[in-house]
């Protein structure tokens, strides 16, 4: 994404003071399109999912981290297991798209991404996900606000079930 | 290729259609959304129930109703996906 600078007026509070004038009327400026130096990782697996090593991204002063795990129960029955299908190359290219837009909003300095295809045993991860940001706030909301749109937007599948 | 497009077949529109792939014959003129899915449930009738709640992805990017279809394309049908 090319940096750019465009400037959008923000009536819900103060992000960074930029201009007088606008303030005055009661909003504030706030410079949106900013550069994002976020890494982006993501990975495709069909073998059980085993953690990376935990080192941070300089300047980081929260890292969250969140564990999609199959459960043993499907529609009140017992299952062993989940099947996931996928279609990778636009899967990988709308998780990075959802992450780069919600860094522009939620700044943070890394997010990686494992998802697993094939079956996925009941009790194992099916997707991990880890954010790094400085600070809580700007993290927490890429979290929730990404796993929200991988469930409508990014072409994976459960497409099947294996009983108990 | 050109002269044809690719369609790819996921999840449930798989199950219907049969198959994950096929080829469409086209034309440098191209499709519309419309023409598409019509070409596609002459071919697999099985497709007509899941019309409304499949979307197209066209070369990995959704597409709208407007946009047209080339050949060479790759397209894609994604029923309500369920990841994670």
């Amino acid at each position: 994404m090319e940096p750019r600078a465009e400037w959008e007026i923000d009536p819900r509070g103060v992000l960074d003071i930029l201009v007088v004038a606008p303030l005055a009327l009661g909003y504030s400026a706030r410079r949106i399109g900013a550069p994002t130096t976020m890494i982006i990782e993501i990975q495709f697996t069909d073998r059980p999912i085993s953690l990376p090593p935990c080192v941070a991204e300089p300047g980081t002063g929260a890292v969250l981290e969140f564990q999609g795990v199959v459960r043993d129960r499907e529609n009140g029955g017992k299952i062993s297991a989940l099947v996931y299908e996928l279609y990778a190359p636009m899967a990988e290219k709308v998780m990075r798209q959802i992450l780069q837009d919600l860094a522009v909003l939620h700044p943070c300095l890394y997010a990686g991404v494992i998802h697993r295809y094939g079956v996925v045993p009941a009790g194992e991860m099916a997707i991990y996900v880890r954010v790094e940001s400085a600070h809580r706030g700007a993290g927490l909301r890429v979290m929730e606000e990404f796993m929200n749109r991988l469930k409508s937007d990014v072409p994976i599948w459960k497409t099947g079930s294996l009983p108990s | 290729m050109p002269g044809e497009i690719r369609v790819l077949f996921f999840a449930t529109a798989r199950q219907a259609a049969g198959w994950a792939e096929s080829v469409l014959p086209c034309d440098d003129s191209g499709l519309s959304v419309a023409d598409f899915w019509d070409r596609l449930q002459t071919e697999n009738p099985g497709l007509t129930p899941l019309r409304s709640s499949v979307r197209l992805a066209r070369n990995h990017e959704y597409l709208t109703g407007d946009e047209w279809i080339h050949p060479g394309d790759e397209i894609a049908l994604i029923p309500p996906v369920s990841g994670g």
